[in-house]
């Protein structure tokens, strides 16, 4: 059940900005389309939801096919009993709060409107507010409003569109933590589109990374921040330091000579080129009295600045002719020596991809 | 930046100009000045015809205002495009300080001496039994207001116009939508030619119009000529951009995200428009309204040529009893048809308040 989508192509004209891309929504899943902008997720999840027509593919819901360019088959978004969640919130000027949450209710004919009116603005925390016009409202509130709507015809799956970039950061995190509740509390699948690795990873049962119209990586948050197949996928989620390295012998060693010991299950060589992750976090920083732990990596570097943010501070540290980021609680005077220390496991040999291959035909 | 909007404008006044006709038939033609719109006019209407002539004299001005209206649309382009790459600056006035007195005094003269004076002058025509040498040695006399009020054919006139105004205004906003709906949402392949046939008869003077409308209905195997439908036909046709205008500057202001929405919801397409884009354009659309059914109300030139003795219209009445030198009927009949279209103008603003808004 949920969402299938098989070798999905969009293009405009000559210019491809869907590349046969397949993946699926499970019953109840909440999946994230994470990429930056122009990568085809927002045209992705558009497609699904009818208002864009796919070039090529097929699209099912709950089994059902909604859209297959090969047999002409082309289910109109009013068809495909689905909530939508917009970038713009879309909530409509001219109806109040309760008027507009009960438009999906109406236009199906549902008999108990006032019900289920009530019952969805209660979900989103709004029931006092029913009777306000949008204009009345705040951007959290307008968009609280959005989401009512999307749900109040207990739609078979529920599609969000970077529902949070319009809100200022605290109510974002908030507004966050609500769609999460709701989406579990009603087990509707969800397809989310974001930019923002902070909301991926905090809601998303499952990522699917995309980049100019491919799927980079998927799978669950966990797996993408501690196994990026790639230099794009570490970059994008979460902060990542890069080191390079070539081998020599049997062993990798920094351009400066020194030689480093990687997670032994990434050092496959297969021929393409690599370069080494390593977390911040995994990175412990001491003074030169630090002594070597046994087992772990010890590299010598120096520190380039220091940024105070409460719980640590995060310095910067030239290590050979790499800078990298990494988090301690004691102070460093900038220039001054520093050891690093890292576990082998923490320190992964990915592709070294930061723009995958088709980047020259870059989608708008 | 000026320059741009000062050529823009004085083109459109150029064809506005090459299109008048009520104004050059009423006092050109009496002395014998006659322009290329009332020679069109004159050609059909008198012994010995020459329609043939007029058609090319009609080919001939449209040519001319289709050009001029295609480069003053290129010259509005042209100035919008350099006027949008700036920041909105605020409109400061300029103080005029001693010179406000005599500012204020040329814009009232000229207020006077374009409408007070000759409304006056109107009344007063309307109200004489015959000229005197003296103005103020005039009897009075209600005749002409009795004789319109017990004239059939005079009533006539009033209720087509009404019918005209009222319901081909509400034509042309119905049609101004599916247009617009068409070339800012929909887009579909060859949506600009769609674009340019709407606008195209604003180069086209009305009274060439109304000569081609004559032709084409009075030969075609249509039943329309002499029918009211013929009328709204010429005036919607006349006056359609005025209301794909309107519309279509609201509808680009609207996010095409309002709409999907409602189809997200479960409304159809035709649903959207009708619950969604129709009241978010209810002031445009009223305003669109109300330009048409003052545009219809005064239109002349369209009908002249194509009205029979049924379907009559107001400005028509006027024109007729002025040719037939009865200028106090003439008068009482323009007396009238202001008071109408003031009360008519009050009666939509009052029910539809956001017409006022442009």
């Amino acid at each position: 059940m949920g969402i299938a989508v098989r070798n999905l192509v969009k293009s405009y004209g000559a210019l491809t900005v869907i590349h046969a891309i397949s993946f699926g929504v499970a019953d109840g899943e909440f999946v994230t389309l994470l990429g930056p902008s122009g990568c085809g997720k927002t045209t992705t999840l558009r497609c699904i939801a009818g208002l864009e027509t796919p070039t090529g593919g097929s699209i099912a819901i709950n089994g059902e096919r909604v859209s297959d360019p090969a047999t002409n088959l082309f289910v109109p978004p009013h068809e495909r009993d689905l909530g939508m969640v917009f970038q713009s919130y879309a909530v409509w000027p001219h109806l109040t709060v309760a008027e507009n949450v009960a438009f999906p209710l109406t236009v199906k004919g549902e008999r108990d409107v006032a019900g289920g009116v009530n019952w969805a603005l209660d979900i989103v925390g709004m029931g006092k507010l029913a009777k306000r016009r949008p204009s009345e409202l705040s951007g959290g509130q307008q968009q609280r409003v959005a989401l009512a709507r999307a749900i109040a015809a207990r739609p078979r799956l529920l599609l969000f569109d970077e529902p949070l970039s319009n809100l200022d950061a605290r109510l974002r995190d908030r507004t966050r933590l609500e769609i999460s509740r709701i989406q579990r509390e009603l087990k509707v699948p969800a397809l989310y589109v974001t930019h923002d690795q902070t909301e991926a990873l905090s809601m998303s049962d499952r990522i699917i990374v995309m980049e100019t119209g491919r799927i980079v990586q998927e799978g669950t948050p966990r797996d993408l921040y501690q196994q990026p197949v790639n230099r794009f996928v570490a970059d994008f989620i979460g902060n990542a330091n890069f080191l390079h390295v070539q081998r020599v012998g049997r062993e990798w060693q920094l351009e400066n000579g020194s030689p480093v010991e990687v997670d032994p299950a990434t050092d496959r060589d297969d021929g393409r080129s690599k370069i080494a992750l390593l977390r911040p976090e995994a990175i412990r920083l001491d003074d030169t009295s630090a002594q070597a732990i046994a087992g772990q990596n010890r590299l010598t570097g120096h520190v380039v600045s220091g940024m105070y943010l409460g719980p640590h501070v995060e310095y910067i540290v030239e290590v050979g002719t790499d800078h990298l980021r990494a988090y301690s609680r004691s102070a460093l005077a900038p220039g001054s020596p520093a050891i690093l220390s890292f576990d082998a496991r923490d320190c992964r040999l990915v592709d070294d991809v930061a723009q995958p291959e088709a980047r020259l035909q870059h989608a708008g | 930046m000026l320059s741009y909007a000062l050529a823009s404008s004085a083109l459109l006044c150029l064809v506005l100009t090459l299109e008048q006709f009520g104004i050059p038939v009423l006092i050109g033609v009496p002395g014998h000045v006659t322009v290329l719109a009332t020679q069109i006019y004159l050609l059909c209407r008198f012994p010995p015809t020459a329609y043939g002539l007029a058609a090319a004299i009609g080919l001939t001005l449209a040519a001319i205002t289709g050009i001029a209206i295609l480069l003053q649309r290129r010259l509005a382009r042209g100035g919008r495009s350099v006027v949008t790459t700036g920041k909105a600056g605020k409109i400061t006035p300029i103080p005029l300080g001693a010179w406000r007195w005599s500012v204020n005094l040329v814009c009232g003269f000229y207020i006077a001496v374009s409408l007070v004076l000759p409304g006056l002058i109107l009344l007063y025509t309307s109200l004489i039994k015959f000229f005197t040498a003296n103005p103020f040695d005039a009897a009075f006399t209600f005749r002409n207001y009795i004789y319109i009020w017990n004239s059939e054919e005079t009533q006539r006139a009033i209720v087509n116009t009404v019918i005209v105004s009222g319901g081909g205004a509400l034509v042309g906003v119905v049609l101004g939508i599916a247009c617009s709906y068409f070339t800012v949402r929909l887009r579909p392949t060859g949506y600009r030619v769609l674009d340019a046939l709407v606008m195209l008869p604003f180069g086209v003077p009305g009274i060439v119009l109304g000569l081609g409308l004559l032709w084409a209905y009075a030969y075609l195997p249509l039943p329309l000529y002499g029918t009211l439908t013929l009328i709204v036909l010429a005036y919607v046709t006349r006056f359609l951009p005025y209301a794909t205008e309107t519309s279509g500057a609201r509808f680009v202001q609207l996010d095409r995200s309002l709409e999907e929405a409602a189809w997200t919801a479960g409304a159809s397409r035709i649903s959207g428009v009708w619950r969604i884009l129709m009241p978010l354009s209810l002031p445009s659309l009223q305003s669109s309204y109300f330009l048409l059914f003052m545009a219809f109300f005064r239109e002349i030139s369209a009908t002249i040529l194509i009205f029979t003795a049924s379907t009559s219209v107001l400005s028509v009445s006027i024109w007729s009893s002025f040719e037939q030198a009865n200028w106090g009927l003439a008068s009482a009949l323009s007396i009238l048809a202001m008071i109408l279209m003031v009360a008519m103008m009050s009666l939509l603003l009052w029910v539809m308040p956001g017409a006022r808004r442009r």
